[in-house]
């Protein structure tokens, strides 16, 4: 019986894009020695890091009165949704700190308006307006976000119409 | 907990490993020292305390084109803390706690013991969970949270050689190809009976040495993790316990008859 193992060490570092599926919530590898390489990021998330790193680490009362700083596992989550969002051609994103330690994230472009709350993880409110139709629409939203990917294929059009007749 | 009938059972499962574990909102106001206190919780089973890296919160979320997306990030300053383990007696059992997880772990070493069942383990965790949950109540006032749960089956299948992979899974005809190592993984998003995508299943066929490297192995590892279907204890075992299904029968469709066979399957 094998009862303690090491990994396979046959290529997986250095396989580009080789991720793990998995967190080391098993108890049976020892700790293995890994180069973290970081893996390539869209656009938006490099250019939202630091301001991500700046509202997690808003004093209290950042606001003047009670504002607590947005929370870790908020911003950590919003930065999973945005990632997961990402289109190439749409600017990135405003990250604006709410005064509960929530965060929303918005684009107002072109007259359309995208406005997502990052309440907490999988607790997330996403709104969207067309200024020129007067179209209106709320969402609630957990864990299935392909609603939103479509809002921001829809923003990505609207942009394209602009330049085009603009 | 009872064993569902239709599930396929073995007598000898090459079970090497089997986890039950949930994520929560991290408790307000908890610091290292409170750790003490949740051991004591635990200390008569669990009397042996080992330190190990903080888990990094995960989530499964669907929808947008960036499949990577699940994957990591780092904001913020550092997070503090450690991840604890509590370990019984004999090493097999283990609670793995921290300020926004807890998980329960039986595994077949190091001191040699039969698989306890899956119906224990999740009796025991769900206990366990539920005696965390008043302690945060009564110190904390705070009501458990849970945003994510997992289970995981993790199998040590022993080997002469690589290629014998076919023997063992239906998803590989190795034939006579001289394997040195055989790493093949699938991820399925499992979706809800209105089509809503709630969990992900992570399946991992990896080759794998003992540690004096000469023995092989082929590691399976089936993972379901996911947001159940509300944030209190009844519906994670729910959720866990569907997961367990599917781990089970994910094990019978992808291992072969002649595998199944060696390790007694019994229905």
């Amino acid at each position: 019986m094998i009862d303690s193992l090491q990994g396979s060490t046959a290529f997986q570092d250095e396989i580009l894009c080789y991720a793990p599926t998995a967190d080391p919530i098993s108890s049976l590898s020892p700790p293995r020695r890994r180069v973290r390489v970081e893996l390539p990021r869209s656009k938006w998330m490099a250019d939202l890091q630091e301001r991500l790193d700046e509202i997690t680490s808003l004093p209290r009362g950042w606001d003047g009165y009670d504002g607590r700083p947005v929370s870790f596992n908020a911003a950590l989550f919003a930065a999973n949704l945005i990632e997961r969002l990402f289109v190439a051609g749409v600017p990135s994103p405003d990250v604006v700190p709410g005064s509960d330690g929530t965060l929303q994230i918005e684009w107002h472009r072109n007259q359309y308006d995208i406005e997502i709350d990052v309440l907490g993880p999988y607790e997330v409110v996403a709104y969207r307006r067309n200024q020129r139709t007067g179209n209106e629409q709320e969402l609630e939203l957990q864990t299935d976000f392909t609603a939103l990917a479509g809002w921001i294929d829809d923003l990505l059009a609207e942009q394209q119409t602009n330049k085009k007749y603009g | 907990m009872r064993r569902p009938d239709n599930l396929p059972d073995f007598s000898k499962p090459p079970l090497a490993e089997v986890v039950l574990g949930v994520q929560f909102s991290p408790v307000p106001g908890y610091s290292s020292v409170d750790a003490r206190q949740v051991w004591e919780l635990f200390k008569e089973s669990f009397p042996v305390v080992e330190e190990r890296p903080l888990l990094a919160p995960q989530f499964e979320t669907f929808g947008g084109a960036n499949r990577l997306s699940s994957l990591g990030f780092h904001v913020g300053p550092p997070p503090v803390g450690s991840r604890l383990w509590f370990l019984s007696q004999d090493a097999n059992h283990l609670i793995q706690f921290q300020s926004d997880r807890f998980l329960t772990n039986w595994r077949k070493g190091p001191n040699l013991q039969p698989y306890p069942r899956f119906e224990v383990i999740a009796d025991s965790f769900e206990r366990n969970l539920q005696i965390l949950a008043d302690h945060f109540m009564a110190a904390f006032k705070y009501q458990i949270d849970i945003n994510q749960a997992e289970v995981s089956y993790v199998n040590l299948i022993q080997v002469q050689e690589f290629a014998e992979a076919g023997k063992w899974f239906n998803l590989c005809d190795s034939g006579f190809i001289d394997i040195e190592a055989l790493n093949t993984n699938f991820v399925q998003v499992v979706k809800d009976r209105e089509g809503k995508p709630y969990a992900r299943f992570y399946n991992e066929i990896q080759s794998v040495f003992s540690v004096e490297g000469k023995r092989k192995a082929f590691q399976l590892s089936l993972t379901f993790k996911g947001k159940p279907a509300t944030s209190g204890i009844p519906s994670a075992v729910a959720f866990v316990r569907d997961g367990r299904e599917r781990i089970v029968n994910r094990f019978r469709d992808i291992t072969t008859a002649e595998a199944q066979e060696i390790w007694g399957r019994l229905s």
